[in-house]
């Protein structure tokens, strides 16, 4: 396989998932497409060096994870930021209220502390163990542990508190059923 | 193992299951099978946490995202492949953008903000072309280009030659001279190779010299000025001249 179309492989396989976990962490599509990308660049110049190559995954994480780090600290933003309302489309359609939709679980993750937000978006996306997720943050196992339960109940509260809020918020009539 | 350490470690159970073969998990897992309380416990957890997994999967992905990464790869490969001397000048950019990085992002905080530019002529140039990743703004035709440089009041290309026009795109950037004004750059993919072009007022110090109707080359690169009225562009790219003649013959 060439070179070209193993990389090309490797930006099918974990294109989808890096960028998830970049816009989780940052909350903007802009950062998160310039984050993604950086990361398969660093891996175009500097994977060869890597001798382990089943490790591919979590050097891909581990790199955009510190990119993003860099970046919040550059824009003195670190620990938390806030999610712009047009980030996510709104679904629109005013159905289950008391799911939690992608918009809901990045504005509350955004809410999180830097610390509890990225052991758990890695949890959630479930690519990584739980020991994989000490590797990539490079943190204790048992740090990633507690981060994740303790980011749990601190995600619970925040979503429970945004479900109270919009309890008095106008539900639009979906545009299904008005069409029909 | 006892139930506050269960749940400790029952909170790193993926979703999915992909954990069970772990043995922590599995002496944990089995903890909340003989215990009701925690079972129940585990229960709730496991609802709440298939509920996050599916909305974060939900995440749309940008369509553009992997074809921009894969053609960024293919020039920085080429780059590096036919003009070594290249990547030397785009490390030292880069150190410049790290520098006036902080002026950057502590300043300005908006990814659409123009980048300070202080080299002249031909350097000035090759500067900008080197540096012009990561872009202020993506988009893979010329036209979306056009309307984000216009909407943003930065200078806008305004007959240019349906060669270009027509090219795929990669984004542009837009940068600051010394005085203030602006220079847009667009990044367009012609035949598979990175065309640079730059829009600017007539008067910019950045072309005084570079006369209009002269082609100057340099570490690879070629370039061509012309101009209409205030407004003056310049195209650059690493193809032969006799190609960039063509393309700008309507010009």
């Amino acid at each position: 396989m060439s070179q070209e179309s193993e990389f090309a492989n490797l930006v099918r396989k974990w294109y989808d998932p890096l960028y998830r976990f970049a816009y989780s962490l940052c909350g903007s599509r802009e950062d998160a497409l310039d984050l993604t990308q950086n990361a398969f660049l660093k891996w175009a110049r500097k994977g060869h060096l890597l001798k382990k190559r089943h490790r591919v995954k979590t050097w891909l994480f581990t790199v955009l994870y510190r990119e993003f780090l860099d970046q919040a600290r550059r824009r003195k933003k670190f620990p938390n930021l806030e999610l712009k309302e047009e980030i996510l489309p709104d679904s629109g359609t005013g159905q289950a209220r008391e799911r939690v939709d992608s918009r809901v679980a990045v504005a509350a993750l955004a809410r999180l502390e830097e610390d509890f937000r990225a052991p758990l978006a890695l949890f959630y996306f479930e690519h990584h163990s739980y020991a994989e997720i000490a590797e990539v943050l490079d943190i204790p196992i048992g740090t990633v542990m507690s981060r994740i339960r303790r980011g749990k109940d601190r995600l619970r509260r925040h979503l429970q508190g945004s479900r109270e809020n919009s309890l008095g918020e106008v539900v639009p009539f979906p545009r299904e059923q008005s069409q029909s | 193992m006892n139930n506050e350490e269960a749940r400790q470690i029952l909170s790193a159970y993926r979703p999915g299951g992909g954990d069970a073969g772990d043995p922590y998990i599995r002496e944990a897992l089995e903890q909340a099978r003989r215990d009701p309380e925690l079972g129940r416990w585990f229960e709730e957890q496991r609802r709440f946490d298939a509920e996050m997994a599916q909305a974060l999967r939900d995440i749309p992905v940008p369509a553009e995202g992997r074809t921009n990464t894969l053609n960024a790869a293919r020039l920085e490969a080429r780059g590096s492949k036919r003009f070594p001397a290249w990547l030397s000048g785009l490390a030292a950019a880069l150190v410049l953008l790290a520098g006036i990085g902080v002026i950057y992002w502590a300043g300005l905080h908006d990814r659409s903000a123009a980048r300070v530019v202080e080299n002249t002529g031909m350097d000035g140039f090759i500067e900008m072309a080197s540096s012009a990743m990561p872009f202020s703004y993506r988009a893979d035709s010329f036209a979306d280009l056009h309307t984000w440089l216009q909407q943003r009041g930065s200078p806008v290309p305004e007959t240019i030659p349906e060669t270009l026009a027509g090219a795929g795109a990669l984004g542009c950037t837009v940068f600051q001279e010394p005085d203030g004004s602006e220079i847009s750059l667009l990044c367009l993919l012609r035949d598979g190779e990175a065309v640079h072009l730059f829009v600017m007022r007539a008067d910019t110090p950045l072309l005084a010299t570079f006369p209009r109707g002269e082609w100057q080359a340099r570490e690879g690169w070629n370039a061509f000025a012309w101009g209409e009225q205030d407004r003056r562009y310049l195209l650059m790219s690493r193809a032969p001249r006799e190609e960039m003649e063509k393309w700008i013959d309507e010009a």
